[in-house]
C-alpha cells in the first residue's frame, strides 16, 4: 500500500498509485471541512529521507466519494485515513467515509504537523473506540514512535483497534544556515524515509512482541529488503511513502518482485512464514 | 517560476512583482541571497527549426530560454507574440526577444505596441502550418481559449508551458494538478505539455 499523505489526494492521484501496483490505496489524510494546508517551502527533500509539512492539506471528507468510485471501479480497496481533533470528531469522520463505501478506516492519530487537529495518547483510546462503536470495517489505528508505543498501542488495541499501523513520521527541523531560519513555513515538519526506517522496525518489533496483534509497518521502504525487515519485525502489511519520492512507482513492483525471490531463495512458502520470524 | 536564462554560473528570472515572493525578489540587489530548489519537471523540446511563440505576459519567462536553446537566428527561425494588458507593462520584451535572436511582435489591449489585441491573435494572421512547432505559454485563461484561435488539424503541432502553484516539487501533494487534465502535475510531468495531451484527444 501507499502511505497516506502521497498521492490519493484527489482520484487521479489515486489511480496513479492503482497504475502502480499498490494492493490497497490509503488516501490522504481527510478532515471535516477542506483544508489548504501551509505555503511553501511545504517539502525538505533530503538524501536520507523527506522533511515535510504540508500541513493537512485535503478536499475534505465529502470528495472521498469520488476516490473510491474510481479506485474500486478498478478492483482496489480503498483505506481511508481520517484526522479529527477529537474523538466525536473521528466518529463523524469515520461515519462519513462509511457511506462513501470505503472498506478500512486509518485514524490518523499522530500528526505532527498540526496543532488543532491529532489527539495523541490520552484520547487514543476514546477516539478508536467512538469509531469502532459505529463501524462495521476495519480499524486501523496510525502511531507515531515513543518510547512508551507498546502502551499507546496497548490503548489503541484495548478500544478495539483491529490493527495499528507504526509508525507516522517524526518531528523534526532542518535550518537554513544562511537564512538564520528553519526551512519550513511551519518551521518543524514530519521526517520520514530511510532516517527513520531502524525506528519503524523497533516500534513493529515492541508491539508484535508484546501483543502479537496485525501491525502494518511503515517507515523507511525503499526496496525489498527494508520490507521484509517491517515484516519480520510482526508486520503483515507495509506501507510506502518516501519510497515513492526516492524511486517513482517502479517501487512497487520492485518490492514485491524482490520479496517474491527472496522468499523463494530462502524457502519461504507464504508470507505468514516470516512475520514476526525476528520476534523472540 | 520558469528559467528565462542559464549560461555557465548565472541563472535569469523574468517576473512580475505580483505576490510576497515576487516582489521580495524584485527588491533583492547584488550580494542578497535567494533560496532555490529545482530544477523541476522535464524537458520538452519542439522538434524542427522553425517556430511561432505565443507569450502571455510573463510566460515570456520560459520562452527566452527555449530562444537561446534553440539558437534562434543562427539554426532555427524564431517568431514571438508576445501580449500584455497594457503597453506600460511590456517593457523591454521585444529588446529581450531581439537579443536572443527571436522576431518579436508585442500586443497590448491599448495603444503603444506593435499590434493592438491579444498575443493568441497572432494565430489568426499567421499560417500555422508554416512553422514545424508552436509553444503557447501564458495564464490558464490564455492555454484555455486557443483551441478557438487554431484549427484543429493544427493542435498537434502545438506545446504548452503551463503555470501552476507548486508546493512540495515532487509529485506527491497535488498541489499543481492542472486543470485541464488533473492526472497531470506540472513538478513531474511538465511544465511543457502537447496541447492534445491536455485536451485528451488524439
Amino acid at each position: 500500500m501507499n502511505a497516506s499523505g502521497v498521492l490519493a489526494v484527489d482520484e487521479h492521484s489515486a489511480l496513479r498509485l492503482v497504475e502502480a501496483g499498490v494492493s490497497a490505496v490509503v488516501t490522504k489524510s481527510l478532515t471535516l471541512t477542506p483544508r489548504e494546508g501551509y505555503a511553501p517551502p511545504i517539502v525538505v527533500p533530503l538524501e536520507y529521507g523527506l522533511l515535510n509539512a504540508v500541513g493537512l492539506a485535503n478536499p475534505g471528507i465529502d470528495y472521498l466519494a469520488r476516490i473510491t468510485r474510481a479506485v474500486k471501479g478498478r478492483s482496489i480497496p480503498v483505506v481511508a485515513s481520517i484526522a479529527g481533533g477529537s474523538p466525536g470528531e473521528f466518529a463523524r469522520l469515520a461515519e462519513e467515509a462509511l457511506e462513501a463505501g470505503v472498506d478500512a478506516l486509518e485514524l490518523n492519530l499522530s500528526c505532527p504537523n498540526v496543532r488543532d487537529l491529532g489527539v495523541f495518547n490520552k484520547a487514543v483510546h476514546e477516539s478508536v473506540k467512538a469509531v469502532k462503536s459505529i463501524s462495521g470495517k476495519p480499524v486501523w489505528a496510525k502511531l507515531s514512535y515513543s518510547l512508551n508505543i507498546e502502551e499507546t498501542a496497548g490503548r489503541a488495541l484495548d478500544a478495539g483497534a483491529d490493527a495499528v499501523v507504526l509508525i507516522n513520521t517524526l518531528p523534526a527541523m532542518r535550518i537554513d544556515v544562511y537564512a538564520g531560519k528553519p526551512i519550513l513555513t511551519n518551521k518543524s515538519g514530519g521526517l520520514s524515509g530511510p532516517a527513520i526506517h531502524p525506528l519503524a522496525v523497533y516500534a513493529v518489533y515492541k508491539v508484535y512482541r508484546e501483543y502479537s496483534c496485525d501491525i502494518v509497518g511503515v517507515g523507511g521502504v525503499v526496496d525489498w529488503e527494508s520490507a521484509v525487515e517491517l515484516i519480520m519485525a510482526g508486520a503483515k502489511g507495509v506501507q510506502i511513502a518516501t519510497g515513492f519520492y526516492m524511486k517513482g512507482p517502479g517501487i512497487v513492483g520492485e518490492v514485491v518482485e524482490g520479496l517474491r525471490k527472496f522468499m523463494e531463495a530462502e524457502g519461504y512458502k507464504s508470507i505468514g512464514e516470516i512475520v514476526g520470524l525476528a520476534v523472540s | 517560476m520558469s528559467v528565462a536564462g542559464f549560461k555557465g554560473s548565472r541563472l535569469d528570472l523574468l517576473v512580475k512583482p505580483v505576490g510576497d515572493t515576487t516582489r521580495r525578489l524584485v527588491e533583492l540587489g547584488a550580494g542578497g541571497r535567494l533560496g532555490l530548489y529545482g530544477p523541476l519537471g522535464r524537458p520538452l523540446i519542439p522538434p524542427g527549426r522553425r517556430f511561432l511563440f505565443v507569450a502571455g505576459g510573463s510566460g515570456l519567462a520560459p520562452i527566452l530560454y527555449y530562444l537561446d536553446y534553440l539558437e534562434c537566428g543562427v539554426r532555427s527561425v524564431c517568431e514571438v507574440a508576445v501580449g500584455f494588458n497594457k503597453s506600460v507593462e511590456a517593457g523591454s520584451a521585444g529588446r529581450l526577444v531581439e537579443e536572443k535572436g527571436g522576431r518579436p511582435v508585442v500586443y497590448c489591449l491599448d495603444t503603444g505596441c506593435d499590434e493592438k489585441g491579444v498575443a493568441l491573435d497572432h494565430l489568426k494572421r499567421v499560417d500555422p502550418g508554416s512553422y514545424d512547432a508552436l509553444v503557447l505559454s501564458g495564464p490558464s485563461e490564455m492555454i484555455n481559449s486557443s483551441p478557438r484561435f487554431l484549427a484543429r488539424e493544427y493542435w498537434g503541432r502545438v506545446i504548452v508551458v503551463a503555470e501552476a502553484l507548486v508546493k512540495c516539487g515532487l509529485g506527491l501533494c497535488g498541489s499543481c494538478r492542472l486543470p485541464w487534465n488533473p492526472g497531470l502535475y506540472l513538478c513531474v510531468d511538465g511544465p511543457g505539455f502537447h496541447l492534445t495531451q491536455l485536451l485528451g484527444v488524439v
